[in-house]
């Protein structure tokens, strides 16, 4: 046991105490920070010119309204609160001043009088002419109906089958944002057990190792070390991910997640879309911690039977072709609509890490049925245990340099030919 | 006391030790020879308990090898087997805590034998930095670290000039002093003559040779006669029982078939002008070797 806590406090110093990692950390702080208030920044450099904050409108009223300017500011501040809208009459209309004028946004000018009325805009946003114009009409019905214009109370109700589009995007997005960090902290983690195995092996410090501590021993060492860096590196993506959100308090002007208007918090507005996130959560963290396990073992496995650095690119392909399949699958299936492909991906052991989690997400998958994949990750984790650390232990001192498949056989032949006698 | 008992390691059908047998007291060093693939690196991973043999056992003490007795023991393999992207220090301050050693009992032993190597100075350099004789003698330090009561060397002097050659020969007598068991594989024959007491020749896995060294070289009949003075080489290929006769610049050696023959050689020297040196010795531990092992081959 002594041996085996030294040997995981070693692994896991010597992958956090280089000088790699902490710049590593550095640079992933910094890029945290900066994506996450990108349009915030973009927005200090100038980039706020197109949002429209305030936009300034002129009104040449000659339709015998005392009131059109004030009734006008009045109808179009009636929408979104973060533009407001500033109407000042002016006697006559100069066209071509206005073309040049910066200050001024759109120009209004009313002829005839009130029952049958001429209204020309000239508008530097064209876009925004549909919406103006109904403002518009709007207002002037209230005047041919003699009375103030009361916006009227709408209420809406969706078919009970109905699906929020933009809840299935958030829903992806929050999936995306799952599965990326969980790709690149597995494919790290599995990198550094297997260069480490490779390391001492392609050295034969290896030799030196194994006559002091049991292969077994070895083994587990470096998996477990790899576990503990995976939840600091983990840990500390959130700690960046917290530092950028506070720094994005900061810019109050530009906040950068547009959450649909009215919602309080992430977590209430979470809540609404997955109404059962925290199971969700919980089931997330049990496929990235048995998940990144199953990973290891097989990283662990294929290190020790590649020889040297180069041989070891060659034996991690398999690894990094599920990693990459999982990824993949967690990703497009969603986009591409492929829940039942999606579904059934999630029940296969090599890629249930990936996209379980998705799928529960997603809704393509019941809780019942994660908790079945999770029971069958499980169960295929203690299978490729029992079948890799016997192998490992022949495999880590055998230098054979035959062929992929070769090898991967002799080895097995070996350790369990070994192991019945 | 190690003890290997009848120990037969097989690989599929391949037999890569057959039935080998040897006991090895405190303070004996014992050979362990053989040509490549004779089976030596497998013997050695069985006394350190990486192989578990198919057949018969080892043990140490009484006890089977195994990782709760593995601390007293030093363990050298034949190829450089150090992590290169780290200090002489940082790799000792790693082998030895995988001993259970301190290390602040490391690093005092750590600056005695680097003293004693000579090579101090790079206590803080990357072992990839060093050169091949300097990585040996680390290597060597971190199978002695620990102090072992046995200490398993696997060419040892590998690669080592004469004077380093003679360094590691000083320490490990000072082991043999100490009482510790040192068993080593060597393909310099001079080496394991000049202080090996014991030894085993192996031969596809087969024991050829074995015994005490001046035994094996009295067992082995055929002797050399060393001669300085006018002689007539053809005359003492005539001579029964010689069965080669080389010339060399300063004298002529007469290999003879047994102790029988060195009478008759005698007789025909007394008829021979300006002799000055007629000597008898028994055959050198490299001939025996060739002999043995030629022979072996020749029979397979």
């Amino acid at each position: 046991m002594k041996k085996f806590k030294f040997l995981v406090k070693y692994g896991l110093l010597k992958r956090i105490g280089r000088k790699s990692f902490i710049i590593a950390n550095l640079v992933i702080a910094i890029l945290s920070i900066l994506i996450i208030n990108l349009p915030s920044i973009i927005a200090l450099f100038g980039g706020d010119d197109d949002q429209l904050t305030d936009i300034q409108i002129e009104v040449v009223n000659n339709i015998g309204s005392a009131t059109l300017a004030v009734d006008l500011q009045n109808q179009f501040n009636l929408g979104l609160p973060s533009t407001f809208y500033y109407v000042t009459d002016i006697p006559t209309a100069d066209v071509d001043a206005f073309w040049e004028d910066e200050e001024v946004d759109i120009l209004m000018t009313f002829e005839g009088d009130l029952d049958d009325p001429v209204i020309t805009l000239y508008s530097k946003f064209p876009e925004m002419n549909a919406s103006m114009l109904n403002q518009v009409e709007l207002q002037l019905i209230s005047y041919q109906l003699g009375g103030t214009y009361e916006r009227p109370l709408f209420q809406t109700v969706m078919a009970p089958d109905y699906e929020d589009p933009e809840a299935g995007m958030m829903v992806g997005s929050i999936s995306s944002l799952l599965i990326l960090p969980l790709f690149i902290l597995v494919t790290m983690a599995t990198q550094f057990v297997g260069v480490d195995i490779i390391e001492e092996k392609s050295t034969k410090a290896i030799e030196t190792i194994i006559a002091s501590v049991p292969s077994n021993t070895h083994f587990l060492s470096k998996i477990v070390a790899s576990i503990f860096f995976v939840i600091i590196q983990g840990g500390l993506i959130l700690f960046y991910g917290l530092i950028a959100s506070l720094v994005s308090k900061l810019f109050q002007s530009a906040p950068m997640i547009n959450l649909p208007q009215g919602e309080g918090s992430l977590l209430e507005y979470l809540g609404e879309i997955l109404p059962n996130w925290p199971i969700l959560l919980l089931m997330t963290v049990l496929f990235i911690i048995v998940g990144t396990l199953f990973y290891l073992v097989i990283a662990a496995l294929f290190a020790s039977m590649a020889v040297t650095q180069e041989d070891y690119q060659q034996f991690q392909s398999p690894l990094m072709l599920m990693l990459l399949g999982g990824f993949y699958i967690g990703i497009f299936a969603p986009l591409a609509g492929g829940e039942g492909f999606m579904k059934v991906m999630a029940f296969v052991p090599i890629f249930a890490p990936m996209v379980a989690p998705v799928a529960m997400a997603g809704g393509s998958m019941t809780i019942l049925e994660g908790v079945i994949a999770l029971i069958a990750l499980i169960a295929f984790l203690a299978v490729m245990v029992y079948f890799a650390s016997p192998v490992y232990k022949v495999a880590i001192l055998n230098y054979d340099q035959t062929k992929f498949f070769k090898r991967i056989g002799d080895n097995f032949k070996k350790a369990f030919h070994r192991t019945k006698k | 006391m190690l003890e290997v008992k009848n120990a037969r390691m097989l690989y599929g059908d391949l037999v890569a030790v057959d039935r080998l047998s040897f006991t090895i007291k405190p303070g004996d060093i014992f050979g362990l020879l053989g040509t490549n693939g004779a089976g030596k690196t497998t013997t050695f991973r069985m006394i350190m308990g990486l192989l578990e043999p198919t057949e018969g056992e080892v043990l140490y003490h009484g006890q089977h090898v195994g990782y709760h007795n593995v601390n007293e023991i030093g363990y050298m393999i034949e190829e450089r087997s150090l992590l290169t992207k780290v200090t002489v220090k940082e790799l000792m301050l790693y082998f030895g805590q995988l001993k259970d050693m301190e290390p602040k009992v490391i690093l005092e032993r750590l600056d005695y034998w680097l003293d004693r190597f000579q090579i101090s100075e790079y206590k803080n350099k990357k072992i990839k930095e060093l050169s091949k004789g300097n990585q040996q003698k680390i290597q060597f330090i971190s199978a002695i670290i620990n102090n072992p009561k046995l200490l398993v060397l696997d060419e040892p002097f590998s690669g080592l000039d004469p004077i380093n050659t003679e360094l590691f020969v000083e320490v490990i007598r000072d082991f043999q002093k100490q009482g510790a068991m040192v068993v080593f594989s060597s393909h310099q024959l001079d080496h394991v003559e000049s202080f090996c007491e014991e030894l085993i020749v192996l031969e596809k896995g087969k024991v050829i040779i074995e015994g005490r060294i001046d035994q094996v070289k009295k067992d082995f009949k055929k002797q050399n006669i060393k001669i300085k003075g006018d002689v007539d080489v053809e005359a003492l290929k005539q001579i029964p029982g010689v069965f080669k006769v080389v010339e060399n610049s300063d004298q002529t050696i007469v290999k003879i078939e047994n102790d029988d023959v060195a009478k008759a050689v005698f007789e025909y020297i007394k008829t021979c002008q300006n002799i000055t040196k007629y000597d008898v010795e028994q055959a050198s531990l490299s001939e025996i070797f060739i002999a043995k092992v030629g022979k072996s081959h020749e029979e397979v």
